[in-house]
């Protein structure tokens, strides 16, 4: 077409009244606009039936096993969905007694330990310093000939076995093969397991772990205990505490004490920052006050931790009159197991055990533990040559060991080195030989996370790689001595089916994975006497080191939706950040970004520093998590190694590493990094998007800060049909030309489609931010992952590396966790001050009835469904990102690069990530705009199901991924139009709220108001 | 240029329709020549957005050379196999559903079925490797449509309404153009049993010509997600 008659169009166009669509058309015909979302091509594509089919087994149709999670010590009971084979999504069980169906991001990020491109494909053998591939047949007999002889020199005797701390028989079962060979008993290793707090439990409850019930409470006091962190057992923890809090008029008031501001400090109503190693003092006096016995100088405790004696004495008037209360003390500090004992001692002085404390009821999460003074105890011996064998699995000392214990160089010099490890992580890259384990997703096991409970893991899939469960290499190995041979069964299948009773037992409890009966004894671990070293050390700074919750101990580095999922208190992805705060940062002459190092006895570690006004001015901060030198792409040079600080100490009582307390000095560094970090402003503004309210406006009927704007009810905007004035044109014979609200679809249309008002509450009072959800809408809804130094932009060199396409604002979250303080300077005036609020809040696409997004949109690709769902069409998408400029929320993203493309450098999902894909969700390619759905896929399967079934939808049958996962089921999703639905009911609350009602949005998303709970009048740590 | 190619193969397939019957001929070879032809080529619908725009008609008439040439006359026509026998999970299933080898080998491990057949030779090749049949795919919707069989299935549309009439096909060709225009043509007008029955080769009762057109929904979310 000529550029005429291109022009005439137009003029014909305008001449005419133009409608949206027309007007493209005349300006798209002269270029050739080829939008291709995965279009048909010439190329065969071939049709793979089985070859047998197996039973129970429809193609398309999702197949779902029980099985038990096995990414932390906790032990939750999980359904793992498969597909035509394939585990697509891992979610929690709803029947199982721990986790009660939620599952925290790190358990569900386990299917990309499973289909991890880096794993070990086959066994592998070092040769000419390489680990190259071998055969199963050569590795084991490899290691069988090397165990005979050391079993024949009597070498074996001084064998080390680290592997991972883990609950069920395989310990027991691991320690029976080693006796077997001569080998003394395996060091269960967890670089994450709160062993103060397990050494003070034992002493005190004579359990490792008892029940905390937090809903009886009506006092909670943490000394260091980040409970909402990955302390102790991290989602039933969450639920209590959701549940807990959630009861508004009667919920327990929340008081933290530590140095630095946790995701258990903001979720805090109170902060009493008291100085690293100095959480014993505290407790003690505390405690002396409270029972009247012992010293109690709460003024000389104060000074020397550095807190307001106001405070401290507060907290004493509270801890004596709130009963029954709950105190729980971690701490990493090196007197954290004598706090523990006071805080603990204190529990049981208060009547506060049996009421909130409950050692009958406790966790097996933690028995038989290794401390951290087995593990250097070992690491001498290797270093001094005492150790002609070793052994690991699962663990990865040379990464998560305190730097000073230099364990890769000790590790080095063992002669032979065995690692039944799946993945190449630190460790294992220093091993002679490599017997990659199967990953639990693929492998039988068990736990026994309550007492009399046990839970099954079962194969969900075959083995994606030539891997082999290590209890069965172990059996070969034994089979092959035949000395042993008859000690082992067949293989460790039977060994687990035991357990249950038999074949049969196992066949039946398998449907839930849960049997009840009787346990083993727990293996026991004898752990040397540990030695104290010296952790204060020179500097005028404390170091705190903390576990990353989103990372642990760096186990989770190798999985990109946790590498990408912010640090929820830091909103920090992909980098580490040594935290300052504002005050320091200004004496150090120091701005966000600017590098700084940390250097202490240890050794020194330089990133750039981040302004956190939650963390002492006298102390510095640093996660754990990153910094691996191996651990696949991933993993490998992202980030530095806090550990390499801490000098090699442990608590005398518990053997618990050091984390906090050491001394360090701090130095501005050359460099400035930009921080890779998904928010915008860490302040609201005065916009009111995520609104609290205190305990005592709630009791008076008031609102808060941000009242209404239009009166009424937030349910009556909830109606069947919902008007949707600025679609009407897209709406063909649903719209009802003769309403008088012009635009609404028809609710008594034949098809019965606009009859639903699909909707979603978010309770804040329940949110703690952890961010489960938001790994839960990355599995279901196959959102790429964009941080990966090759995703970045080629153009500039200077942003690529970790993050570039985060800091140019192209993360692709359809789902975030939004963290807000509440102060109002920025952050780099700010004064040290414990009082400030912090609030959380998720924020997807709102679903509005009235969007923004709809009428800008030239194709029509995004528009409002008769149920109420603002709908995205990828294949109408051109990418003028014309919504996303309309919208208030910004929650939708762009796909700038092909990260859907398996040809495109960017790629989110190498193969065989890619096999977690959700098949029944598209695969967006580049230029396309995309949002949350409302998991637009599960409300259709619903549908489906039950026209199948001759029926309707029932209410609550089926819910979004997000609220699936939550782990403080703090959303709940439904038909507002409804009044069967949960939601409809919740939605009358008078603590609901629409984030920016005044825009007149009609949002399908309230949310209900978080409730503070401030100390009483008076008291110098009243909060905010 | 292979639009054209492959159009004229049709049409040189549906005049063998004609052609005498051979004096030694099998079961299969008679069901085919009975059958070919037959099947009308596919409803015409042109739409420019589409990715099949290489072929004319969005791929109407594709017939890809399948690793066995199986023969659905014989098992459809003669043998009277219902469709679900082996494309089990039509009615259940967004995905319809394949027969395993072992499904095939249900009958064919009789050696009495056509003992000189190569096709069944290869059959029980695949069944012997324990290797599955690579089959190559004649329908196919663009990956952002999510068609779920057991929706159409159950509310009564026949098979040969998108598929055409299949059990006259000695090799399965492409007979819808399978896209969106076509899928909203149906979604919009409603879908008439009698032309279903029609369509499939059977007349019409009475009931099924007085039946009303059965109406579905066409908002762009119950395909696009």
């Amino acid at each position: 077409m000529s550029t005429d008659s291109n022009n005439s169009a137009i003029a014909d166009a305008i001449a005419a009244p133009v409608k949206r669509r027309d007007f493209l058309k005349a300006v798209g015909v002269g270029g050739a606009a080829a939008a291709a979302v995965g279009c048909y091509s010439d190329q065969v594509e071939k049709l793979i039936p089985y070859v047998a089919s197996p039973d129970e087994t429809v193609p398309g149709v999702s197949t779902y096993y029980a099985s038990t999670c096995r990414e932390c010590a906790a032990g939750c009971g999980i359904i793992v969905e498969t597909r035509d084979g394939r585990a697509i999504k891992i979610e929690g069980n709803p029947a199982h007694p721990v986790n009660r169906g939620a599952l925290c991001g790190r358990g569900q990020a386990a299917l990309q330990g499973l289909y991890n491109p880096d794993r070990f494909r086959s066994p592998m053998k070092r040769q000419g310093g390489q680990l190259v591939a071998t055969t199963w047949d050569d590795a084991i007999s490899t290691l069988s000939a090397r165990l005979a002889e050391a079993k024949k020199n009597g070498s074996a005797k001084d064998a080390v076995f680290i592997n991972q701390h883990e609950q069920g028989s395989f310990p027991a079962f691991l320690d029976q093969w080693l006796a077997g060979f001569g080998m003394p008993g395996h060091i269960a290793y967890d670089a994450e397991a709160p062993l103060s707090a397990i050494a003070a439990n034992k002493q005190v409850y004579g359990t490792s772990w008892p029940g905390y019930d937090f809903n009886a409470a009506r006092l909670i006091v943490s000394f260091g205990a980040d409970y909402l962190d990955g302390w102790g057992l991290a989602v039933p923890q969450q639920l209590a505490f959701a549940d807990a809090r959630a009861k508004i008029d009667g919920a327990p008031r929340v008081v933290y004490i530590g140095a630095r501001r946790s995701l258990t400090g903001i979720n805090s109503d109170t902060w009493i920052p008291a100085r690293p190693g100095t959480l014993q003092q505290l407790a003690e006096a505390i405690a002396a006050a409270v029972t009247g016995r012992g010293n109690a100088d709460l003024k000389g405790a104060a000074e020397r931790s550095g807190v307001d004696a106001a405070a401290v004495e507060a907290l004493v008037a509270e801890i004596k009159s709130a009963k029954p209360s709950l105190l729980m003390a971690g701490g990493q500090g090196p007197d954290a197991t004598a706090a523990a004992v006071a805080v603990n001692e204190l529990n049981k002085a208060l009547g506060n055990v049996g009421q909130t404390v409950k050692p009958a009821e406790g966790s097996l999460a933690f028995d038989g533990l290794a401390s951290h003074a087995a593990l250097r105890d070992a690491a001498e011996r290797m270093a001094a040559g005492r150790v002609p064998i070793a052994f690991v699995r699962g663990a990865d000392p040379a990464h998560a060991a305190p730097g000073a214990m230099k364990f890769a160089d000790a590790f080095a010099k063992v002669p032979f080195k065995v690692s039944f490890s799946t993945y190449p992580d630190d460790t294992t890259q220093l091993c002679d030989l490599v017997l990659p384990d199967h990953h639990s997703l693929e492998s039988w096991g068990d736990a026994e996370p309550v007492k009399g409970t046990l839970s099954l893991q079962q194969p969900t899939m075959d083995p994606v790689f030539s891997t082999r469960a290590t209890a069965d290499v172990l059996i070969a190995v034994a089979k092959a001595d035949p000395a042993l041979s008859a000690k082992f069964p067949a293989n460790y299948r039977a060994a687990v089916a035991a357990r249950v009773g038999g074949n049969a037992g196992l066949t039946a409890a398998l449907p839930t994975a849960i049997a009840h009966g009787s346990s083993l004894p727990a293996p026991s671990q004898k752990a040397a006497a540990p030695k104290g070293g010296d952790a204060a050390g020179q500097g005028d700074y404390f170091l705190q080191v903390y576990q990353s919750p989103v990372l642990g101990d760096g186990r989770g580095a190798n999985k990109p939706w946790l590498q990408e999922l912010p640090d929820p208190v830091t909103k920090i992805a992909w980098q580490t950040v040594v935290e300052l705060h504002p005050e320091t940062a200004r004496k150090l002459s120091v701005e966000q970004g600017d590098h700084v190092t940390v250097t202490t006895a240890a050794g020194s570690l330089t990133a750039p520093a981040y302004l956190y006004i939650g963390i002492r001015p006298d102390t510095v901060a640093v996660a754990t998590g990153r910094g691996h030198t191996e651990f696949g792409r991933y993993a490998r040079g992202c980030g530095s190694n806090a550990m390499g600080l801490l000098g090699v100490a442990e608590d005398m009582r518990s053997g618990q590493a050091v984390l906090a307390g050491t001394r360090a000095a701090i130095a501005k560094a050359s460099g400035h990094s930009k921080i890779v970090t998904t928010e915008g402003s860490a302040r609201q503004h005065d916009r009111g998007i995520a609104q609290a309210i205190t305990i005592d406006q709630f009791r008076a009927g008031e609102t808060g800060e941000h009242p209404h704007v239009f009166a009424g009810q937030a349910s009556t905007e909830f109606l069947p049909g919902l008007r949707s004035p600025v679609a009407n044109d897209a709406q063909g014979d649903l719209g009802d030309p003769n309403s008088a609200k012009k635009g609404q679809y028809d609710p008594n249309h034949w098809s019965g489609v606009a009859k639903r008002r699909w909707a979603m509450v978010v309770d804040l009072a329940r949110c703690t931010g952890c961010s489960a959800c938001v790994t839960a809408c990355y599995a279901e809804n196959n959102i790429p992952t964009v941080g990966a130094p090759w995703q970045g932009p080629r153009l500039w060199p200077s942003d690529t590396g970790h993050g570039a396409n985060i800091l140019r604002g192209r993360e692709m979250a359809w789902l975030r966790l939004e963290r807000y303080f509440e102060i109002d300077r920025e952050p780099k005036d700010v004064e040290f001050n414990p009082a400030f609020d912090t609030r959380v809040i998720p924020m997807m696409c709102q679903h509005c009835g009235n969007a923004p997004c709809e009428p800008v949109c030239p194709v029509y690709a995004t528009y409002h469904s008769p149920d109420g769902l603002n709908v995205q069409v990828y294949n109408r998408c051109v990418g003028t990102r014309y919504c996303s400029n309309g919208c208030p929320y910004k929650v939708r993203y762009f796909n700038w690069f092909g990260y859907g493309e398996p040809n495109r450098s960017q790629y989110a999902f190498p193969e065989p990530l890619n096999w977690q894909l959700n098949p029944d969700v598209t695969v967006r390619g580049k230029g396309v705009m995309e949002k949350c759905t409302f998991c637009l896929q599960r409300i259709r399967e619903a549908e489906n199901r039950a026209k199948l079934e001759g029926r309707e939808v029932k209410p609550d049958e089926f819910t979004v991924a997000c609220a699936q996962a939550c782990p403080s089921k703090a959303i709940t999703f439904g038909d507002a139009a409804d009044e069967q639905w949960a939601v409809a009911r919740m939605v009358d609350d008078k603590r609901a709220y629409h984030v920016f009602e005044e825009l007149n949005t009609y949002t399908a998303v309230v949310y209900l108001r978080k409730v503070n709970h401030p100390a009483a009048a008076g008291s110098a740590a009243e909060a905010r | 240029m292979l639009a054209a190619s492959i159009i004229t193969t049709a049409s040189a397939r549906a005049r063998q329709g004609g052609t005498p019957a051979p004096a030694q001929e099998t079961l299969t070879q008679k069901a085919n020549r009975e059958a070919a032809g037959k099947a009308p080529r596919g409803p015409f619908a042109y739409s420019g957005a589409s990715g099949y725009t290489n072929y004319l008609g969005g791929g109407v008439g594709r017939s890809p050379v399948q690793p066995i040439q199986f023969p659905h006359p014989v098992h459809v026509n003669t043998l009277k196999l219902d469709c679900v026998y082996c494309h089990f999970s039509a009615f259940k299933s967004p995905d319809p559903g394949l027969p395993a080898v072992s499904t095939c080998m249900g009958c064919h491990q009789n050696p009495m079925i056509l003992p000189k057949s190569a096709e069944i030779a290869k059959l029980r090749d695949y069944d012997t490797k324990k290797q599955p049949i690579p089959w190559v795919r004649v329908h196919k919707v663009p990956e952002y449509v999510h068609f779920p069989h057991m929706r159409h299935v159950s509310a009564g549309v026949t098979c040969q309404s998108c598929h055409g009439q299949v059990n006259n096909m000695p090799q399965v060709f492409q007979y819808a153009s399978l896209n969106m225009g076509w899928c909203v043509g149906c979604h919009v007008k409603g879908y008439a049993p009698a032309e279903g029955l029609l369509a499939a080769g059977y007349t019409p009762d009475s009931a099924a010509l007085a039946a009303p057109r059965k109406r579905a929904t066409y908002d762009c979310s119950n395909c696009h997600y």
